[in-house]
């Protein structure tokens, strides 16, 4: 959503600059008697003119428009997973990490420390407090080791004692146990 | 700058959306039957421009360079890093006697973020450090991204904070707020130089 947001706003202002240089030239030119430069303004009065909100054509337009500022408004106001999580404040200033990283990070050590394979997971900081989701495929026996993997990683980071651990294991598709360690 | 867009495309699309809804109602009658019919571009409306003159297409000039003057600023907006101007150089006047001018010196601004970032980069575990300052160079904003290949970030965020205290002893700047983010990496395998 930020780079999409930072994205339209580069192309909003683009439009803005363009857009008004060329509406600051059609006046000029009008003022002066010339003819229009890109825009045929008077045909396009004309057409409007000759253009009721009943049209056919108009209310596809107005659909489409309604359509798509409905699908960005829910997009802007949607509550996306934050990009970062508050690891506190002191005296020096505001620390904060970077949610995917942390997240690739858990990832990584329970799939190399761990039987786990296919590992899925999910931080979500909730107030004082974070919920760290976890689904792995592995064998019932690994939960314990998993999570007790995720909450030394999360200690080291300084999360918050409260951390709630949730680890969720799936079956291998084929119904083989997964019990060997990583290579 | 990333809440600011999220507000302001929240604010454009809820128009966009509201305006199209509008005319939808308009167009199925629902201001009844002669609104529904009545031309995008009504005679009245034509009127009132033509009352205009000359005056009309001035106005259009004017919103036309008003325009390009929001445009121009989004585009700055959105070009700098964190929606701000990075800090001017930093002056500091040495003491006098006050007599006399005793001199200055000029530090320039982007050499005082990289000063900070390299004392950063001596940290174990700092794969990589990026520091952004803004604002007054005597008060700056400092926001610095670590790349940490470390999971002990209590021993970073300490070793972070002695350098934080060593450029304000350094350089007489106190940031006047700070934001870190770390954001764990693999550990590099090129040889650290520093």
């Amino acid at each position: 959503m930020r780079a999409l947001n930072r994205l339209l706003s580069l192309l909003l202002a683009m439009a803005l600059i363009s857009g008004g240089l060329l509406v600051a030239a059609e006046a000029a030119a009008a003022l002066v008697g010339q003819p229009p430069l890109l825009v045929p303004a008077a045909q396009w009065a004309a057409d409007l003119r000759g253009r009721s909100f009943a049209n056919q054509d108009m209310q596809l337009v107005l659909s489409g428009v309604a359509v798509v500022g409905l699908m960005l408004f829910v997009a802007e106001v949607w509550p996306w997973p934050k990009r970062l999580v508050a690891l506190g404040q002191d005296e020096h200033g505001f620390w904060w990490l970077h949610r995917r990283s942390a997240e690739k990070q858990v990832r990584r050590i329970i799939n190399r420390a761990t039987i786990a394979t296919k590992t899925r997971v999910r931080l979500q900081p909730r107030q004082a407090a974070w919920n760290l989701q976890i689904d792995a495929t592995a064998a019932s026996e690994a939960r314990g080791d998993i999570e007790q993997r995720a909450r030394a990683l999360l200690a080291q980071l300084g999360g918050p004692q409260t951390t709630s651990v949730t680890v969720r294991i799936h079956p291998r598709r084929d119904g083989k146990r997964v019990t060997d360690g990583p290579p | 700058m990333d809440r600011r867009n999220r507000l302001l495309w929240a604010v454009i699309s809820f128009v966009i959306f509201s305006a199209a809804v509008a005319g939808l109602l308009v167009s199925a009658g629902a201001f009844g039957s002669v609104a529904a019919t009545m031309p995008v571009l009504s005679d009245p409306l034509i009127d009132a421009w033509e009352q205009l003159g000359v005056w009309a297409l001035v106005g259009v000039a004017v919103l036309g360079l008003f325009l390009v003057w929001l445009g121009w600023r989004l585009l700055r907006a959105q070009l700098r890093q964190g929606g701000q101007a990075a800090i001017q150089d930093l002056e500091l006047a040495a003491r006098g006697d006050g007599q006399r001018t005793a001199g200055w010196t000029v530090v320039r601004g982007p050499a005082l973020a990289r000063s900070i970032e390299a004392d950063l980069r001596r940290i174990r575990g700092v794969e990589r450090a990026h520091v952004g300052l803004f604002g007054s160079p005597h008060h700056p904003e400092l926001r610095a991204q670590l790349a940490v290949s470390s999971g002990d970030l209590e021993s970073i965020r300490t070793q972070a904070a002695r350098c934080l205290e060593r450029f304000t002893a350094t350089t007489g700047t106190s940031p006047r707020t700070v934001d870190i983010t770390f954001r764990l990496v693999q550990k590099s395998t090129a040889p650290r130089v520093s």
